[in-house]
């Protein structure tokens, strides 16, 4: 039970910190960022070409800078915020006025897009990630515990934190969350609102990234379509838990990664449906709680 | 059927080559008819040579071509020279039919070869029972098509026959307790079902029998309820992707258990995404380059001079339908259809490179597996 438990944290960190990336940017534009699921895929192979020796980048053979660790975890999150920066200046920008429903579709196709280009750059199967070396298991309550789970929760519960408080106590984060409850009050205060919108993307992808990295290392591959479920999970968390809503996105990552391990370990042929069960307590959440386990009662403007 | 990526330049060959093909079949086709009984025999070959899926065709074709230039050099069948009809099928059922009907049509035409989906040569069965056109084909698996038609053989084992020679093999191996994981699909559940029945036949006992997604990345939580029963080994029915994975996660979880896999495992990638976690890893295949037996050695060489590459399993099974056919034409000492059908139906016991060869009632090949071994990043047959 301790096991199952560990794990599911662990796979919620990660959730959770993707989810909070979805959350922040559907704070501030009021949509749905899909392409965050491939920058997650971004961030883990910026981490995995910096960290090796020899690569191969479309098909040819490179010699990679062989980083240490910790700088290539560095270089992994800056190519993040870039893929998120240019995703946001070239597809999004232009339709800041159009309806949202523009944006969607944008996104939709923004997402593919980087899909393709993640083949194209790095093939259409996995590519393996070396295990980080950070000691043996050890046991705890009759529990086996993987260093790597307890890094990925703490990580991520930093994270979360250090962004939240970002949003919450300082200058930019005030300007984040004005721009967030009214885009025209907040531009005639002078706030430069198209700054703090890239400025969320970056931070959110900075997020994604990190997600990516620590998904790669826990399951060893990199792969280009490798973001898709955990985006759409993500974005499952994020609604769970109140969309817009940091702590909520976190919280709410964290119910999936658990009813999913929860469900594989003991729900007959629980392992083959856990993303049916997933999905299913999102559908229960949301019928008892239609703003989410931490969101408030969102008033639509007419 | 195994699934396999494919890269942009085997893209680009598929592309020449089906462009090749396709003015082969019909320059072909339209000799169809002119086949006296001491011309050429001609044997029809379809698979699907063009799309997604056109790597196993083109792979079975350079067996078919090596079987065909070696049996010329040799004077052909009874002194008749041998030729290929080719068709391509585009891997879509609807074009099965109407292949066959265009074999059948062509009376100089004594067998047929290849097909690369179930689905088509299903759809192409009720046609060739019309004229009698046998068939030997070489990658289709599905149980479906086991005692579906008297002129229908296949080479390649089916994944039940494979899952049970598996299941027996490892109960041979001393292994009382098993913990199977299964990929949730045709392929995964077949093969499982097929090795946990032969395995408890044989006194062995499955402790718990788990089914994940094809893409599931997470397998802790099923790994710790399959090691909870505590078994002797653990049987993976999936491919290469997931059972890296799976094995890495049995390993991190601090247990040295044995594994074993099935086909759908053997790749390098198998290797390169599992490392370490997959050494010693115990797998099966109808055919291995790399683990060749003295019979294959020949054949590896030729294949590997003619076309700068060690051959796949489905070249081999192929190269041996086409051997196959050969024997049984003699055999018979005739093209006449139901001769070549008949003969093909008694071969037994006939050398080929991937193995003794020979049919049961419904058509399916009787035969032993080839089992391969991990040994430091490379299969390797396994030591008995």
């Amino acid at each position: 039970m301790t096991q199952v438990l560990i794990n599911g944290l662990a796979v919620g960190g990660i959730y959770g910190l993707l989810a909070v990336s979805f959350s922040v940017v559907y704070g501030v534009l009021g949509m749905v960022n899909f392409a965050f699921g491939e920058v997650f895929m971004f961030g883990a192979f910026g981490a995995l070409v910096a960290a090796a020796a020899n690569t191969q980048i479309a098909g040819a053979d490179f010699a990679g800078p062989a980083l240490p660790q910790w700088a290539a975890i560095g270089v992994g999150l800056v190519v993040g915020a870039v893929v998120g920066l240019l995703v946001e200046r070239i597809a999004y920008k232009p339709l800041r006025n159009a309806p949202i429903l523009s944006m969607l579709i944008t996104a939709i196709a923004v997402s593919m897009l980087l899909r393709a280009v993640g083949t194209f750059l790095f093939g259409a199967s996995q590519s393996p990630v070396p295990a980080p070396d950070l000691g043996e298991a050890f046991e705890v309550l009759g529990a086996r515990i993987q260093p790597i789970d307890i890094v990925i929760f703490s990580v991520a519960i930093v994270a979360t934190g250090a962004f939240w408080a970002l949003v919450k106590f300082t200058p930019i984060g005030r300007a984040i969350r004005a721009t967030a409850q009214d885009r025209d009050a907040a531009r005639l205060m002078g706030i430069g609102v198209d700054k703090v919108i890239s400025t969320t993307f970056v931070l959110g992808s900075v997020m994604a990234a990190l997600a990516g990295i620590l998904y790669s290392q826990k399951y060893g591959f990199a792969a280009a379509g490798m973001g898709f479920i955990p985006g759409l999970k993500a974005l499952v968390a994020a609604v769970l838990g109140g969309i817009g809503s940091i702590p909520g996105a976190f919280v709410g990552g964290l119910v999936i990664g658990l009813t999913e391990e929860l469900a594989a370990a003991y729900v007959p042929e629980g392992a083959a449906y856990r993303d049916v069960i997933a999905f299913g307590v999102l559908v229960l959440i949301l019928w008892l709680r239609p703003q989410g386990i931490l969101g408030r009662r969102e008033v639509q403007k007419v | 059927m195994i699934r396999r990526t494919t890269t942009a330049a085997s893209l680009a060959a598929v592309a020449a080559l089906s462009l090749t093909l396709a003015a082969c079949s019909s320059s072909a086709s339209s000799d169809s008819g002119s086949g006296d009984a001491e011309g050429e025999i001609a044997l029809g070959y379809t698979a699907t040579l063009t799309g997604d899926f056109a790597s196993y065709g083109l792979e079975m074709r350079e067996g078919v071509d090596l079987a065909v230039e070696e049996l010329n050099d040799e004077g052909g069948i009874d002194g008749r020279q041998v030729k290929i009809v080719s068709a391509d099928d585009e891997g879509s059922p609807a074009n099965g039919p109407v292949v066959a009907q265009q074999f059948c049509d062509d009376t100089a035409i004594a067998a047929v070869l290849g097909y690369s989906f179930s689905s088509v040569a299903l759809s192409a069965l009720p046609v060739y029972d019309s004229c009698g056109l046998p068939i030997v084909a070489s990658a289709v698996t599905s149980p479906e098509l086991t005692g579906a038609s008297d002129v229908f053989f296949r080479d390649v084992f089916t994944d039940a026959y494979q899952g049970a020679e598996m299941g027996a093999h490892v109960a041979d191996g001393g292994v009382e307790k098993v913990a199977v994981l299964y990929q949730q699909d045709d392929y995964g559940q077949g093969v499982s079902e097929a090795f946990s029945t032969a395995f408890e036949e044989a006194g062995g006992e499955v402790t718990s029998s788990q089914a994940y997604q094809l893409g599931a990345v997470d397998f802790g939580t099923i790994v710790n309820t399959a090691l909870a029963d505590e078994p002797d080994a653990i049987f993976i029915g999936g491919f290469y992707t997931e059972a890296a994975k799976i094995a890495t996660q049995l390993r991190t979880s601090g247990s040295d258990l044995p594994i074993y896999g099935t086909d759908g495992a053997v790749s390098p990638d198998l290797v390169s995404l599992g490392g370490d976690a997959v050494e010693g890893m115990t797998v099966y295949s109808a055919f291995s380059a790399a683990a060749g037996t003295d019979a294959s050695s020949a054949f590896i060489d030729a294949f590997t001079a003619k076309f700068d590459k060690e051959p796949s399993s489905w070249a081999a099974l192929a190269y041996d339908a086409t051997m196959v056919v050969a024997e049984a034409i003699t055999e018979a000492g005739s093209t006449d259809r139901a001769a070549v059908a008949e003969a093909l139906a008694s071969i037994e016991g006939f050398g080929g490179v991937t193995g003794d060869i020979t049919f049961d009632d419904g058509g399916d090949r009787l035969g032993e597996l080839i089992f391969l071994q991990v040994d430091g990043g490379e299969f390797v047959a396994a030591a008995e």
